[in-house]
């Protein structure tokens, strides 16, 4: 058992230098291999963070290009998707900024037309179909009503399966106040999911 | 039952699924979900909750990627070429601050000698020494101003447009 774990240990350890590497080349090759395993996972948390489709792919791009320019800082110390997930949440905040001095907290709801936290594209039977799309909607606006500094660091946690430390890192806040974002995110989500389904 | 050990019970479950619980903990929270079927409940509608967020799934378009891939690459080739033409740039002020200190002695005494030629006065050969000794440097500093201003007007050539996005609806 402990075999299997140090060897997994090392296998990450080589991994994070091999990406800090390309990523102080400047290698496009890495850079393609970094986009394509972590797509969904990004989009994913600018999705949750942004609540907005629209704007969560034009970060997506725009998150990449600052990984290129600035792969240089990435140490390979700390696992890539903190650092990536790190850049995504600047440059989100930055935005909010130039278009207006919101909080992240302005981004409660999701914005109009689309919904935001789409269901996957798969190919279910037309009952699954029917009963995942209302099950997921359900959910989805349940998530919406979380308050996005919540929805944030649930997502992070439950979703990316992300240690706290990590989290801490992405958020930039310490542990206690990503500890009690946590405890809120969930009763937040459960009241939620209570009103969605009564 | 003491309602301090319901509000306990709340806590713990939340806890467990944030940081996790201690062995004892674990074992008392587990005793009294077994007894206490409010409290079962609401543990039960936590985990529901934490499943259902796991079950919503958001996956980027291959059109995304493509176009992200496409623009890093751009990015990156241009960098590479600002990047090739620093090299020689660097290299050659490098020279040329040396050749500068070397030379500095040398190009005092000719404007000395100037200024005492034509009768200027010490200011205005020392004004003229200075805007010699700066004009190389001043030169590179419009040069590289106009290249930069011509590199970030070229910076991502595409972009994830409406346009875009409608082919990919059209896919």
């Amino acid at each position: 058992m402990s075999l299997a774990v140090y060897c997994a240990t090392t296998w990450m350890t080589d991994e994070r230098a091999e990406i800090a590497r390309g990523l102080r080349r400047r290698d496009p090759s890495v850079l393609d291999r970094l986009i394509e395993q972590y797509q969904h996972r990004l989009l994913r948390y600018l999705v949750y963070l942004a609540g907005n489709r629209s704007l969560a792919e034009d970060l997506f791009q725009e998150t990449w290009l600052r990984v290129l320019e600035r792969g240089r800082q990435y140490d390979g110390k700390s696992p890539f998707e903190t650092w990536l997930f790190a850049i995504a949440r600047h440059l989100l905040i930055d935005t909010l900024r130039r278009k207006s001095p919101a909080s992240l907290d302005a981004l409660r709801d999701p914005g109009e037309g689309a919904a935001p936290l789409d269901p996957p594209a798969a190919d279910p039977s037309a009952y699954e179909l029917l009963a995942g799309r209302e099950q997921e909607t359900q959910v989805a606006a349940a998530v919406a009503g979380v308050p996005a500094v919540y929805r944030e660091v649930l997502m992070l946690r439950f979703q990316e399966d992300l240690a706290l430390e990590e989290i801490s890192a992405v958020v930039g806040a310490p542990l206690s106040t990503v500890k009690s974002r946590l405890y809120r995110g969930l009763s937040a989500l459960r009241q939620q999911m209570e009103r969605s389904q009564a | 039952m003491n309602p301090d050990v319901h509000q306990r019970a709340q806590h713990l479950i939340a806890a467990a699924l944030v940081e996790g619980l201690p062995a004892a903990e674990q074992a008392w929270l587990d005793q009294h979900l077994q007894g206490c079927a409010v409290c079962a409940q609401s543990a039960a509608g936590t985990r529901r909750a934490l499943e259902a967020l796991r079950w919503v799934a958001v996956s980027a378009d291959r059109t995304l990627v493509e176009v992200t891939q496409q623009r890093v690459r751009l990015r990156a080739r241009e960098l590479a070429e600002r990047q090739e033409r620093w090299l020689p740039l660097v290299v050659s002020c490098g020279l040329a601050a040396l050749a500068s200190l070397v030379t500095l002695s040398y190009l005092w005494q000719g404007f000395a000698w100037m200024g005492e030629q034509w009768k200027l006065p010490a200011l205005a050969w020392q004004a003229g020494l200075v805007s010699v000794w700066f004009l190389p440097a001043s030169l590179t500093a419009v040069a590289l101003w106009m290249q930069s201003r011509v590199t970030n007007g070229n910076h991502g050539t595409m972009h994830w447009s409406p346009a875009l996005r409608g082919r990919r609806g059209g896919e």
